[in-house]
Protein backbone atom coordinates (compact mmCIF):
# COMPACT_ATOMS: atom_id res chain seq x y z
CA UNK A 1 0.00 0.00 0.00
CA UNK A 2 1.33 3.41 -0.91
CA UNK A 3 2.26 5.86 1.68
CA UNK A 4 -0.57 8.29 2.38
CA UNK A 5 -3.42 5.98 1.37
CA UNK A 6 -5.90 4.42 3.74
CA UNK A 7 -6.98 0.75 3.32
CA UNK A 8 -10.52 1.84 2.39
CA UNK A 9 -9.23 4.00 -0.41
CA UNK A 10 -7.02 1.20 -1.66
CA UNK A 11 -9.98 -1.19 -1.74
CA UNK A 12 -12.05 1.39 -3.66
CA UNK A 13 -9.25 1.88 -6.18
CA UNK A 14 -8.76 -1.85 -6.68
CA UNK A 15 -12.52 -2.29 -7.06
CA UNK A 16 -12.69 0.50 -9.66
CA UNK A 17 -9.73 -0.95 -11.47
CA UNK A 18 -11.37 -4.38 -11.64
CA UNK A 19 -14.60 -2.83 -12.97
CA UNK A 20 -12.61 -1.11 -15.70
CA UNK A 21 -10.81 -4.31 -16.62
CA UNK A 22 -14.00 -6.38 -16.70
CA UNK A 23 -15.83 -3.72 -18.74
CA UNK A 24 -13.07 -3.51 -21.30
CA UNK A 25 -12.74 -7.27 -21.50
CA UNK A 26 -16.49 -7.93 -21.94
CA UNK A 27 -16.81 -5.13 -24.49
CA UNK A 28 -13.93 -6.57 -26.44
CA UNK A 29 -15.31 -10.13 -26.33
CA UNK A 30 -18.81 -8.94 -27.32
CA UNK A 31 -17.43 -7.23 -30.41
CA UNK A 32 -14.89 -9.88 -31.30
CA UNK A 33 -17.14 -12.39 -33.09
CA UNK A 34 -18.96 -9.84 -35.27
CA UNK A 35 -15.59 -8.34 -36.16
CA UNK A 36 -14.26 -11.76 -37.13
CA UNK A 37 -17.34 -12.30 -39.33
CA UNK A 38 -16.77 -8.95 -40.99
CA UNK A 39 -13.14 -9.74 -41.60
CA UNK A 40 -14.26 -13.00 -43.24
CA UNK A 41 -16.77 -11.03 -45.31
CA UNK A 42 -13.98 -8.78 -46.43
CA UNK A 43 -11.97 -11.80 -47.49
CA UNK A 44 -15.05 -13.16 -49.31
CA UNK A 45 -15.48 -9.85 -51.15
CA UNK A 46 -11.87 -9.97 -52.30
CA UNK A 47 -12.47 -13.54 -53.48
CA UNK A 48 -15.72 -12.69 -55.32
CA UNK A 49 -14.05 -9.73 -57.07
CA UNK A 50 -11.04 -11.88 -57.91
CA UNK A 51 -13.20 -14.71 -59.21
CA UNK A 52 -15.26 -12.31 -61.33
CA UNK A 53 -12.02 -11.06 -62.89
CA UNK A 54 -10.63 -14.53 -63.56
CA UNK A 55 -13.93 -15.75 -65.05
CA UNK A 56 -14.71 -12.70 -67.20
CA UNK A 57 -11.43 -11.05 -68.13
CA UNK A 58 -8.90 -13.79 -68.76
CA UNK A 59 -9.33 -16.92 -70.87
CA UNK A 60 -9.01 -20.22 -69.08
CA UNK A 61 -6.14 -22.65 -69.54
CA UNK A 62 -6.20 -23.92 -72.19
CA UNK A 63 -8.35 -21.27 -73.91
CA UNK A 64 -10.67 -23.85 -75.43
CA UNK A 65 -10.72 -26.07 -72.39
CA UNK A 66 -12.99 -29.06 -72.15
CA UNK A 67 -14.04 -31.36 -69.36
CA UNK A 68 -10.93 -33.51 -69.63
CA UNK A 69 -8.15 -30.90 -69.99
CA UNK A 70 -9.29 -27.89 -67.94
CA UNK A 71 -6.45 -26.44 -65.88
CA UNK A 72 -7.88 -22.99 -65.06
CA UNK A 73 -11.61 -22.30 -65.20
CA UNK A 74 -12.92 -19.29 -67.10
CA UNK A 75 -16.19 -18.50 -68.86
CA UNK A 76 -14.74 -16.22 -71.52
CA UNK A 77 -12.44 -16.93 -74.44
CA UNK A 78 -10.48 -13.75 -73.89
CA UNK A 79 -13.06 -11.16 -74.96
CA UNK A 80 -13.61 -9.24 -71.75
CA UNK A 81 -17.03 -9.56 -70.09
CA UNK A 82 -18.33 -12.13 -72.57
CA UNK A 83 -19.72 -15.39 -71.22
CA UNK A 84 -19.99 -18.38 -73.51
CA UNK A 85 -22.95 -20.68 -72.93
CA UNK A 86 -21.12 -23.79 -74.15
CA UNK A 87 -18.41 -23.21 -71.50
CA UNK A 88 -21.09 -22.70 -68.88
CA UNK A 89 -22.78 -25.99 -69.82
CA UNK A 90 -19.48 -27.87 -69.89
CA UNK A 91 -18.59 -26.58 -66.41
CA UNK A 92 -22.01 -27.65 -65.13
CA UNK A 93 -21.55 -31.12 -66.59
CA UNK A 94 -18.21 -31.45 -64.75
CA UNK A 95 -19.88 -30.84 -61.37
CA UNK A 96 -18.94 -28.28 -58.77
CA UNK A 97 -16.03 -29.84 -56.88
CA UNK A 98 -14.17 -30.77 -60.07
CA UNK A 99 -14.43 -27.16 -61.25
CA UNK A 100 -13.73 -25.52 -57.91
CA UNK A 101 -10.20 -26.94 -57.73
CA UNK A 102 -9.53 -25.25 -61.08
CA UNK A 103 -10.67 -21.77 -60.04
CA UNK A 104 -8.55 -18.78 -59.04
CA UNK A 105 -8.83 -17.74 -56.27
CA UNK A 106 -9.68 -20.89 -54.38
CA UNK A 107 -13.02 -20.24 -52.65
CA UNK A 108 -16.46 -21.78 -52.37
CA UNK A 109 -18.72 -20.17 -54.94
CA UNK A 110 -22.15 -19.97 -56.49
CA UNK A 111 -22.34 -18.45 -59.97
CA UNK A 112 -25.60 -17.32 -61.53
CA UNK A 113 -26.78 -15.32 -64.49
CA UNK A 114 -29.98 -13.88 -65.87
CA UNK A 115 -30.40 -12.77 -69.46
CA UNK A 116 -32.07 -9.35 -69.24
CA UNK A 117 -32.21 -8.23 -72.87
CA UNK A 118 -32.44 -9.82 -76.28
CA UNK A 119 -33.29 -8.76 -79.80
CA UNK A 120 -36.29 -9.86 -81.82
CA UNK A 121 -35.36 -12.39 -84.44
CA UNK A 122 -36.53 -12.70 -88.03
CA UNK A 123 -36.46 -16.50 -87.97
CA UNK A 124 -38.07 -18.84 -85.48
CA UNK A 125 -36.10 -20.07 -82.45
CA UNK A 126 -35.46 -23.74 -82.07
CA UNK A 127 -37.62 -24.41 -79.03
CA UNK A 128 -38.06 -27.57 -76.96
CA UNK A 129 -41.65 -28.81 -77.13
CA UNK A 130 -41.76 -30.76 -73.89
CA UNK A 131 -40.15 -31.07 -70.48
CA UNK A 132 -40.54 -29.32 -67.15
CA UNK A 133 -39.74 -25.92 -68.52
CA UNK A 134 -41.09 -22.64 -69.76
CA UNK A 135 -39.95 -21.40 -73.10
CA UNK A 136 -39.91 -17.97 -74.67
CA UNK A 137 -39.89 -18.68 -78.39
CA UNK A 138 -39.29 -15.94 -80.92
CA UNK A 139 -41.13 -16.39 -84.20
CA UNK A 140 -40.22 -13.30 -86.17
CA UNK A 141 -39.41 -9.62 -85.69
CA UNK A 142 -42.83 -8.83 -84.21
CA UNK A 143 -44.01 -11.90 -82.32
CA UNK A 144 -43.02 -14.47 -79.76
CA UNK A 145 -44.75 -17.26 -77.90
CA UNK A 146 -44.69 -18.18 -74.21
CA UNK A 147 -45.01 -21.91 -73.55
CA UNK A 148 -45.40 -22.96 -69.93
CA UNK A 149 -45.06 -26.72 -70.28
CA UNK A 150 -46.41 -29.27 -67.74
CA UNK A 151 -44.17 -29.05 -64.70
CA UNK A 152 -44.87 -32.41 -63.06
CA UNK A 153 -46.05 -30.57 -59.96
CA UNK A 154 -47.79 -27.33 -59.05
CA UNK A 155 -45.60 -24.46 -60.19
CA UNK A 156 -45.85 -20.77 -60.97
CA UNK A 157 -44.12 -19.01 -63.81
CA UNK A 158 -43.61 -15.26 -63.29
CA UNK A 159 -42.33 -13.09 -66.08
CA UNK A 160 -42.13 -9.33 -66.51
CA UNK A 161 -41.04 -8.14 -69.95
CA UNK A 162 -40.61 -4.66 -71.32
CA UNK A 163 -40.98 -3.75 -74.99
CA UNK A 164 -39.48 -0.23 -75.28
CA UNK A 165 -41.36 2.18 -77.56
CA UNK A 166 -43.50 -0.67 -78.81
CA UNK A 167 -47.13 -1.67 -78.39
CA UNK A 168 -47.41 -5.29 -77.28
CA UNK A 169 -50.56 -7.40 -77.21
CA UNK A 170 -51.16 -10.75 -75.53
CA UNK A 171 -53.22 -13.36 -77.39
CA UNK A 172 -54.42 -16.19 -75.22
CA UNK A 173 -54.05 -19.59 -76.92
CA UNK A 174 -54.43 -21.85 -73.93
CA UNK A 175 -54.58 -20.65 -70.34
CA UNK A 176 -56.96 -20.68 -67.38
CA UNK A 177 -58.75 -18.08 -65.32
CA UNK A 178 -56.14 -18.24 -62.53
CA UNK A 179 -53.39 -17.27 -64.95
CA UNK A 180 -52.63 -13.55 -64.78
CA UNK A 181 -51.76 -11.69 -67.97
CA UNK A 182 -51.55 -7.92 -67.88
CA UNK A 183 -50.07 -5.14 -69.96
CA UNK A 184 -49.31 -1.54 -69.02
CA UNK A 185 -47.83 1.35 -70.92
CA UNK A 186 -44.85 3.56 -70.05
CA UNK A 187 -42.52 4.47 -72.92
CA UNK A 188 -43.46 1.10 -74.35
CA UNK A 189 -45.35 -1.89 -73.01
CA UNK A 190 -44.74 -3.85 -69.83
CA UNK A 191 -46.12 -7.40 -70.00
CA UNK A 192 -46.61 -9.15 -66.67
CA UNK A 193 -47.44 -12.85 -66.56
CA UNK A 194 -48.13 -15.22 -63.71
CA UNK A 195 -48.96 -18.63 -65.11
CA UNK A 196 -49.83 -21.68 -63.02
CA UNK A 197 -48.96 -25.14 -64.25
CA UNK A 198 -49.21 -28.65 -62.85
CA UNK A 199 -48.63 -32.25 -63.92
CA UNK A 200 -50.92 -31.95 -66.92
CA UNK A 201 -51.69 -28.26 -67.39
CA UNK A 202 -49.72 -26.19 -69.85
CA UNK A 203 -50.27 -22.56 -70.84
CA UNK A 204 -49.70 -21.02 -74.20
CA UNK A 205 -49.69 -17.32 -75.10
CA UNK A 206 -48.70 -15.32 -78.12
CA UNK A 207 -47.27 -11.84 -77.76
CA UNK A 208 -47.24 -9.61 -80.79
CA UNK A 209 -45.51 -6.25 -80.78
CA UNK A 210 -44.65 -3.39 -83.04
CA UNK A 211 -41.05 -3.28 -84.14
CA UNK A 212 -38.48 -2.71 -81.41
CA UNK A 213 -34.74 -3.19 -81.32
CA UNK A 214 -34.54 -4.80 -77.89
CA UNK A 215 -36.80 -6.67 -75.47
CA UNK A 216 -36.03 -6.59 -71.74
CA UNK A 217 -36.69 -9.36 -69.23
CA UNK A 218 -37.16 -7.36 -66.04
CA UNK A 219 -37.79 -10.37 -63.81
CA UNK A 220 -38.28 -14.07 -64.36
CA UNK A 221 -38.81 -17.15 -62.20
CA UNK A 222 -40.42 -20.55 -62.49
CA UNK A 223 -40.83 -22.11 -59.09
CA UNK A 224 -42.62 -25.09 -57.63
CA UNK A 225 -44.71 -24.76 -54.49
CA UNK A 226 -41.63 -25.95 -52.62
CA UNK A 227 -39.70 -23.03 -54.20
CA UNK A 228 -37.47 -25.27 -56.31
CA UNK A 229 -36.38 -23.56 -59.49
CA UNK A 230 -37.52 -24.98 -62.84
CA UNK A 231 -35.79 -24.09 -66.10
CA UNK A 232 -36.81 -21.17 -68.29
CA UNK A 233 -35.50 -20.98 -71.84
CA UNK A 234 -35.17 -18.41 -74.57
CA UNK A 235 -35.15 -20.75 -77.54
CA UNK A 236 -32.83 -23.48 -76.27
CA UNK A 237 -30.76 -21.20 -74.01
CA UNK A 238 -31.50 -20.95 -70.29
CA UNK A 239 -32.60 -17.41 -69.45
CA UNK A 240 -31.65 -17.90 -65.83
CA UNK A 241 -29.30 -20.47 -64.36
CA UNK A 242 -26.90 -21.08 -61.53
CA UNK A 243 -23.91 -23.28 -60.90
CA UNK A 244 -21.92 -23.94 -57.76
CA UNK A 245 -22.24 -25.05 -54.19
CA UNK A 246 -25.73 -25.34 -52.75
CA UNK A 247 -24.85 -23.95 -49.32
CA UNK A 248 -23.31 -20.66 -48.27
CA UNK A 249 -21.31 -19.60 -45.25
CA UNK A 250 -23.48 -18.36 -42.40
CA UNK A 251 -22.43 -14.73 -42.09
CA UNK A 252 -19.46 -14.27 -44.30
CA UNK A 253 -20.51 -14.45 -47.93
CA UNK A 254 -20.10 -11.68 -50.46
CA UNK A 255 -21.57 -11.09 -53.91
CA UNK A 256 -20.17 -9.33 -56.94
CA UNK A 257 -22.49 -8.51 -59.81
CA UNK A 258 -21.54 -7.58 -63.37
CA UNK A 259 -23.37 -6.68 -66.58
CA UNK A 260 -22.03 -8.95 -69.30
CA UNK A 261 -22.65 -10.14 -72.84
CA UNK A 262 -23.84 -13.72 -73.08
CA UNK A 263 -23.07 -15.74 -76.21
CA UNK A 264 -25.34 -18.70 -76.96
CA UNK A 265 -24.43 -21.84 -78.91
CA UNK A 266 -25.28 -20.20 -82.24
CA UNK A 267 -23.19 -17.11 -81.51
CA UNK A 268 -26.14 -14.80 -80.79
CA UNK A 269 -25.33 -12.26 -78.08
CA UNK A 270 -27.72 -11.43 -75.24
CA UNK A 271 -27.23 -9.00 -72.37
CA UNK A 272 -27.05 -10.62 -68.94
CA UNK A 273 -26.47 -9.96 -65.27
CA UNK A 274 -23.80 -12.23 -63.85
CA UNK A 275 -23.33 -12.79 -60.15
CA UNK A 276 -20.48 -14.36 -58.20
CA UNK A 277 -21.23 -15.33 -54.63
CA UNK A 278 -18.29 -16.54 -52.55
CA UNK A 279 -17.68 -17.47 -48.95
CA UNK B 1 -3.20 9.45 9.95
CA UNK B 2 -2.03 11.92 7.34
CA UNK B 3 -3.20 11.13 3.81
CA UNK B 4 -1.58 12.15 0.58
CA UNK B 5 -4.69 12.69 -1.57
CA UNK B 6 -2.61 13.77 -4.52
CA UNK B 7 -1.38 10.22 -5.24
CA UNK B 8 -4.88 8.72 -4.92
CA UNK B 9 -6.56 11.15 -7.33
CA UNK B 10 -3.80 10.80 -9.90
CA UNK B 11 -4.56 7.08 -10.09
CA UNK B 12 -8.33 7.58 -10.36
CA UNK B 13 -7.92 10.23 -13.01
CA UNK B 14 -5.60 8.08 -15.10
CA UNK B 15 -7.89 5.07 -14.74
CA UNK B 16 -10.87 7.19 -15.77
CA UNK B 17 -9.06 8.52 -18.82
CA UNK B 18 -8.04 5.00 -19.86
CA UNK B 19 -11.61 3.84 -19.38
CA UNK B 20 -13.08 6.69 -21.43
CA UNK B 21 -10.54 6.40 -24.25
CA UNK B 22 -10.97 2.63 -24.44
CA UNK B 23 -14.75 2.89 -24.39
CA UNK B 24 -14.66 5.54 -27.07
CA UNK B 25 -12.41 3.38 -29.22
CA UNK B 26 -14.60 0.29 -28.93
CA UNK B 27 -17.95 2.02 -29.22
CA UNK B 28 -17.57 5.07 -31.42
CA UNK B 29 -14.49 4.60 -33.55
CA UNK B 30 -15.29 3.58 -37.17
CA UNK B 31 -14.53 -0.01 -37.95
CA UNK B 32 -12.51 -0.76 -41.05
CA UNK B 33 -14.64 -3.75 -42.06
CA UNK B 34 -17.87 -1.73 -42.22
CA UNK B 35 -16.12 0.86 -44.34
CA UNK B 36 -14.87 -1.91 -46.59
CA UNK B 37 -18.38 -3.34 -47.07
CA UNK B 38 -19.61 0.06 -48.17
CA UNK B 39 -16.63 0.44 -50.43
CA UNK B 40 -17.26 -2.99 -51.99
CA UNK B 41 -20.96 -2.29 -52.56
CA UNK B 42 -20.16 1.06 -54.14
CA UNK B 43 -17.36 -0.38 -56.26
CA UNK B 44 -19.57 -3.29 -57.35
CA UNK B 45 -22.39 -0.95 -58.38
CA UNK B 46 -19.92 1.14 -60.35
CA UNK B 47 -18.56 -1.88 -62.23
CA UNK B 48 -22.10 -3.08 -62.92
CA UNK B 49 -23.16 0.33 -64.23
CA UNK B 50 -20.12 0.56 -66.46
CA UNK B 51 -20.99 -2.88 -67.84
CA UNK B 52 -24.52 -1.66 -68.66
CA UNK B 53 -23.15 1.34 -70.56
CA UNK B 54 -20.57 -0.76 -72.38
CA UNK B 55 -23.24 -3.31 -73.38
CA UNK B 56 -25.58 -0.63 -74.73
CA UNK B 57 -22.72 0.96 -76.64
CA UNK B 58 -21.71 -2.36 -78.18
CA UNK B 59 -25.35 -3.00 -79.20
CA UNK B 60 -25.57 0.35 -81.01
CA UNK B 61 -28.06 1.97 -78.64
CA UNK B 62 -25.87 4.99 -77.91
CA UNK B 63 -25.10 5.37 -81.60
CA UNK B 64 -28.83 5.31 -82.42
CA UNK B 65 -29.97 7.87 -79.89
CA UNK B 66 -27.05 10.26 -79.28
CA UNK B 67 -27.03 12.84 -82.05
CA UNK B 68 -23.64 12.90 -83.72
CA UNK B 69 -23.68 16.63 -84.46
CA UNK B 70 -25.93 18.31 -81.91
CA UNK B 71 -26.24 16.81 -78.44
CA UNK B 72 -29.43 18.76 -77.74
CA UNK B 73 -31.15 16.82 -80.53
CA UNK B 74 -30.42 13.44 -78.93
CA UNK B 75 -33.32 11.20 -77.92
CA UNK B 76 -32.96 11.59 -74.14
CA UNK B 77 -36.13 9.64 -73.37
CA UNK B 78 -34.92 6.61 -75.29
CA UNK B 79 -31.48 6.78 -73.69
CA UNK B 80 -33.03 6.95 -70.21
CA UNK B 81 -35.36 4.04 -70.91
CA UNK B 82 -32.63 1.78 -72.28
CA UNK B 83 -30.13 2.59 -69.54
CA UNK B 84 -32.66 2.14 -66.73
CA UNK B 85 -34.05 -1.08 -68.20
CA UNK B 86 -30.72 -2.77 -67.59
CA UNK B 87 -30.68 -1.92 -63.90
CA UNK B 88 -32.19 -4.13 -61.23
CA UNK B 89 -35.41 -3.05 -59.52
CA UNK B 90 -33.47 -2.26 -56.33
CA UNK B 91 -31.22 0.26 -58.05
CA UNK B 92 -32.13 3.84 -58.80
CA UNK B 93 -30.33 6.12 -61.18
CA UNK B 94 -29.87 9.60 -62.54
CA UNK B 95 -28.17 10.31 -65.85
CA UNK B 96 -26.46 13.39 -67.21
CA UNK B 97 -24.42 14.04 -70.33
CA UNK B 98 -21.35 16.19 -69.80
CA UNK B 99 -20.39 18.21 -72.86
CA UNK B 100 -17.65 20.12 -71.03
CA UNK B 101 -16.28 20.36 -67.51
CA UNK B 102 -19.15 22.40 -66.10
CA UNK B 103 -22.20 22.00 -68.35
CA UNK B 104 -24.38 18.98 -68.80
CA UNK B 105 -27.63 17.87 -70.36
CA UNK B 106 -29.89 16.28 -67.78
CA UNK B 107 -31.56 12.93 -68.41
CA UNK B 108 -34.61 14.81 -69.70
CA UNK B 109 -32.47 16.95 -72.03
CA UNK B 110 -32.33 20.21 -70.05
CA UNK B 111 -29.05 22.11 -70.36
CA UNK B 112 -27.41 23.40 -67.19
CA UNK B 113 -24.81 22.81 -64.53
CA UNK B 114 -23.53 19.30 -63.90
CA UNK B 115 -24.30 17.55 -60.65
CA UNK B 116 -26.60 15.13 -58.92
CA UNK B 117 -29.98 16.59 -58.08
CA UNK B 118 -31.72 14.29 -55.64
CA UNK B 119 -35.14 15.04 -54.26
CA UNK B 120 -34.45 17.58 -51.50
CA UNK B 121 -37.46 16.43 -49.49
CA UNK B 122 -36.07 12.99 -48.85
CA UNK B 123 -34.56 12.24 -45.47
CA UNK B 124 -33.15 8.92 -46.57
CA UNK B 125 -29.40 8.64 -46.72
CA UNK B 126 -28.15 7.51 -50.11
CA UNK B 127 -24.76 6.13 -50.89
CA UNK B 128 -24.42 7.30 -54.45
CA UNK B 129 -21.75 6.14 -56.85
CA UNK B 130 -21.00 7.67 -60.24
CA UNK B 131 -20.08 5.83 -63.41
CA UNK B 132 -18.33 7.87 -66.12
CA UNK B 133 -18.64 6.44 -69.59
CA UNK B 134 -17.22 8.46 -72.45
CA UNK B 135 -18.95 8.03 -75.76
CA UNK B 136 -16.52 9.00 -78.47
CA UNK B 137 -18.28 8.14 -81.72
CA UNK B 138 -18.96 11.81 -82.46
CA UNK B 139 -16.85 14.86 -83.14
CA UNK B 140 -17.05 16.07 -79.53
CA UNK B 141 -16.95 13.13 -77.12
CA UNK B 142 -19.66 13.22 -74.46
CA UNK B 143 -19.16 11.74 -71.02
CA UNK B 144 -22.23 10.06 -69.60
CA UNK B 145 -22.43 10.40 -65.82
CA UNK B 146 -24.56 7.59 -64.47
CA UNK B 147 -25.35 8.12 -60.78
CA UNK B 148 -26.47 4.91 -59.07
CA UNK B 149 -27.76 4.09 -55.62
CA UNK B 150 -29.55 1.23 -53.91
CA UNK B 151 -33.17 1.65 -52.87
CA UNK B 152 -33.53 -1.27 -50.44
Amino acid sequence: MSKGQSPVEFIIVVFLFLIILVTIFTTFIAKLNPEIDKAKEQESCLNSDGLAISLLKAPGVPVNWNSSNMEIFSLTNGTEDYIYYDKWLTAKSMEYMNVRVKTIPDASFLLSYQIYAFKPKNSADSCPASGNATVVCRYNLTSLQIKALPSGTNATFNLKMFFPFSTATITDISSESDDIKTTSSANGTIVTLSLHTNATDSDLLNITFSQTNMIFVQSVSYKTAGTANLPVYLGDTSIVDSFGSAGTGVNSYCESERAVSFVDKTGEVFLARFSVLTW
Amino acid sequence: MVMNKKGFFYFVEIALVIFLVTSFFFIFAPRAEITYQKFHDSSDLKKFGFGIMKSLDSRGILLNYIDAADMSKSNFTALRVYINSGLTETTNSQIEYAVNSTNCYSESGNYGNCGLNLNKNTTKEFQVTRVDYTYSKRSDPVTIHLYLWRIL
